[in-house]
C-alpha cells in the first residue's frame, strides 16, 4: 500500500470503530485469544496490557511526535527517526497480546514511514494512526473492568473522604520544583533510587493502601489510580525515558534538539503522576527536565535521564510487585488449562 | 451575543436532552475545529481517575493556538473543556482536584446542569460495572 493509501485505510477503519466495539477488543474482554497471552490461564492481565499499550500510544507517544512535526526545529529526517523509536517494534507485543488489528495497521504504517516526502504528508500519516489508536483506546477503556476497583475503596469510607480530599486538596498548587545544576540532579536521583533498592517507595505504598490524600479516583476507589500510575510509569520507563536517551546518543540530533524531545514526550505527565499521589518521581523529573537548563552537552542529557531511568525503573519493580493481579482469579480464560493447585 | 452558540447534547437511552453554551471567543480556532465535525455521534464516557467528569471522543485533531484555558479544580461545575486538539470534549459535573489546565469552551447552566449531574453517575456506573454503551448525540442548536 502507498502511503495516502494506509492514510485512507486508517481513516477507514476508525470510522469503522467509531459506535461498534472492536472485534480484538470483543475477544480481550471475553478471554478470547489466539496466543497464550495471560499468565496462569487469566486474562485479566492481559487486558490490561493492552489497554497500557493503547495509552501510551493515544497519550503519551503519538501527540508528541506530532507536535515535533509544527514545533519547528526539527526535519522530517528527525520526525521519522522518532517515529520509528515510537512505534519500533511495540507492535508485536501488541499483536501477541490480542491488538492484532492494530499491529497490523501499525505495521502498515512503518512501512510507508519512508514514503514521506514532507512533514505534512508525515503529520497527516500520523494524526491518522493517532486517531485510530485514541478511538480503540475509548474502547479498551470502557470494557476494562474497573469494577475491580468496589474491592479498593479508599481507606476511610466515601462519600465524606471525597469531600475531605476536595477540601484538602481543591484550589491546592503542584509542589514547587527547585532548580539545580545537572550533576547535583544526578546525584539526588541516584540517592533516591538507592533508598528505593531494597524498600517499597512511602508514595506508592500510600496510594496502594488507599492513604493518599490528593484526590485521585473516581467515586472514593483507588483501583483506577494505582492503575493509572501502573501504566504512566511504565510508559516512562520502557519507552519515554529510553527515548531521549537513544536520541542523546544519535548524533543526527544537537543538543537543543535533545532538550526539546524531552520536554516534548515528558513534561506533561509529570504534574499527573504528582496529582494521583506520587511524590519523588514527578519530583525528580521536574528536576531533571529543569536541569536541563544547565547542561552542555549530550552526553549530560544522557547521564540526567540514565539516573531517572534507574529510579523508575526500580520504583516500577515495586508498582509491579504490589499491582493487584489477583484480580485475574475473576477473569479466568475458557477452556485453558489452569495452573496446578488453582481452583 | 457574538461569539455565543448553542452545543446540544442528545443521551437517546437515558432520555435526555441538554444544552450548553459555547463562547466561541474563548478559544475560536478550538471551536472551529471541532464545530466542522458537527453533528456527530459519540458514546458517554467517564474518568476513571479525575471524579465527575463526562468524556465524548471527537472526529476532529486539531493542531491550533489555544488561546483560554483553566484549571480544572478551579473551574466552575458545568464547564465544557476540549483536549488541546479538540479530539475530546469533557463536562465537569462535580468537584475536580486535578492540577491541569485544560481549554475551555463553554458552560452547562441551570436545570441542564441538574440534568447532567443526574446523568454522570450513571454514566459512571456503565464504566464501571453494567458496561451499557450510552450514546450522545451532538449537534448545534
Amino acid at each position: 500500500m502507498s502511503l495516502p493509501e494506509v492514510v485512507n485505510h486508517l481513516r477507514d477503519e476508525t470510522q469503522r470503530i467509531w459506535l461498534d466495539e472492536p472485534r480484538d477488543v470483543r475477544r480481550l474482554r471475553r478471554g478470547e485469544l489466539s496466543t497464550e497471552a495471560g499468565t496462569g490461564g487469566q486474562f485479566f492481565s492481559t487486558f490490561d496490557a493492552a489497554n497500557h499499550e493503547l495509552r501510551g500510544f493515544a497519550e503519551h507517544g503519538l501527540p508528541p511526535l506530532i507536535a515535533c512535526t509544527t514545533a519547528g526545529g526539527f526535519s522530517l529526517q528527525h520526525c521519522v527517526k522518532l517515529a520509528r523509536l515510537v512505534v519500533g517494534r511495540r507492535m508485536d507485543f501488541a499483536g501477541w497480546i490480542g491488538l492484532e488489528e492494530f499491529a497490523r495497521l501499525a505495521t502498515e504504517v512503518t512501512e510507508v514511514i519512508d514514503e514521506a516526502r514532507t512533514l505534512d504528508e508525515f503529520r497527516t500519516l500520523f494524526i491518522a494512526f493517532l486517531q485510530y489508536a485514541h478511538k480503540l483506546h475509548f474502547w479498551t477503556t470502557h470494557y476494562f473492568p474497573w469494577g475491580v476497583g468496589a474491592l479498593f475503596p479508599h481507606r476511610e469510607p466515601a462519600p465524606w473522604l471525597e469531600r475531605l480530599n476536595t477540601l484538602v486538596t481543591e484550589g491546592q498548587d503542584p509542589p514547587a520544583i527547585e532548580k539545580q545544576d545537572w550533576r547535583v540532579v544526578v546525584a539526588r536521583t541516584d540517592a533516591a533510587a538507592a533508598r528505593i533498592w531494597a524498600e517499597e517507595p512511602g508514595d506508592l505504598h500510600r496510594v496502594r493502601t488507599g492513604s493518599s490524600v490528593h484526590g485521585a479516583g473516581s467515586y472514593g476507589q483507588g483501583f483506577s489510580t494505582l492503575n493509572y500510575i501502573a501504566q504512566d510509569m511504565r510508559w516512562a520507563t520502557d519507552q519515554g525515558l529510553p527515548l531521549v536517551i537513544r536520541v542523546a546518543r544519535d548524533d543526527a540530533f544537537s543538543l537543543a534538539q535533545t532538550c526539546s524531545v524531552a520536554n516534548l514526550f515528558l513534561r506533561r505527565s509529570v504534574p499527573f503522576l504528582g496529582w494521583l499521589g506520587l511524590d519523588e518521581y514527578p519530583r525528580l523529573a521536574g528536576m531533571t527536565l529543569d536541569a536541563l537548563g544547565t547542561v552542555s552537552e549530550k552526553h549530560d542529557v544522557e547521564s540526567l535521564f540514565v539516573a531517572l531511568v534507574k529510579y523508575s525503573h526500580r520504583f516500577q519493580g515495586w508498582a509491579y510487585c504490589y499491582f493487584p493481579w489477583g484480580a485475574g482469579a475473576l477473569f479466568r480464560r475458557p477452556g485453558v488449562m489452569q495452573p496446578e493447585g488453582s481452583s | 451575543m457574538a461569539g455565543r452558540e448553542i452545543l446540544m447534547m442528545e443521551f437517546p437511552e437515558l432520555h435526555a436532552t441538554l444544552q450548553a453554551t459555547i463562547n466561541r471567543d474563548l478559544n475560536p480556532e478550538l471551536w472551529d475545529a471541532f464545530a466542522e465535525s458537527l453533528p456527530f455521534e459519540g458514546i458517554a464516557g467517564h474518568s476513571a481517575v479525575s471524579g465527575p467528569l463526562i468524556t465524548c471522543w471527537a472526529p476532529p485533531y486539531a493542531i491550533v493556538p489555544i488561546k483560554t484555558m483553566e484549571r480544572i479544580d478551579k473551574m466552575p461545575v458545568g464547564r465544557v473543556m476540549m483536549s488541546g486538539s479538540a479530539n475530546k470534549i469533557f463536562f465537569k459535573y462535580g468537584p475536580l482536584t486535578e492540577w491541569v489546565d485544560v481549554p475551555i469552551v463553554g458552560q452547562v447552566e441551570g436545570e441542564d446542569l441538574a440534568a447532567l449531574q443526574r446523568l454522570g453517575p450513571v454514566i459512571w456506573e456503565s464504566i464501571f460495572l453494567t458496561k451499557h454503551l450510552y450514546h450522545i448525540k451532538l449537534s448545534r442548536g
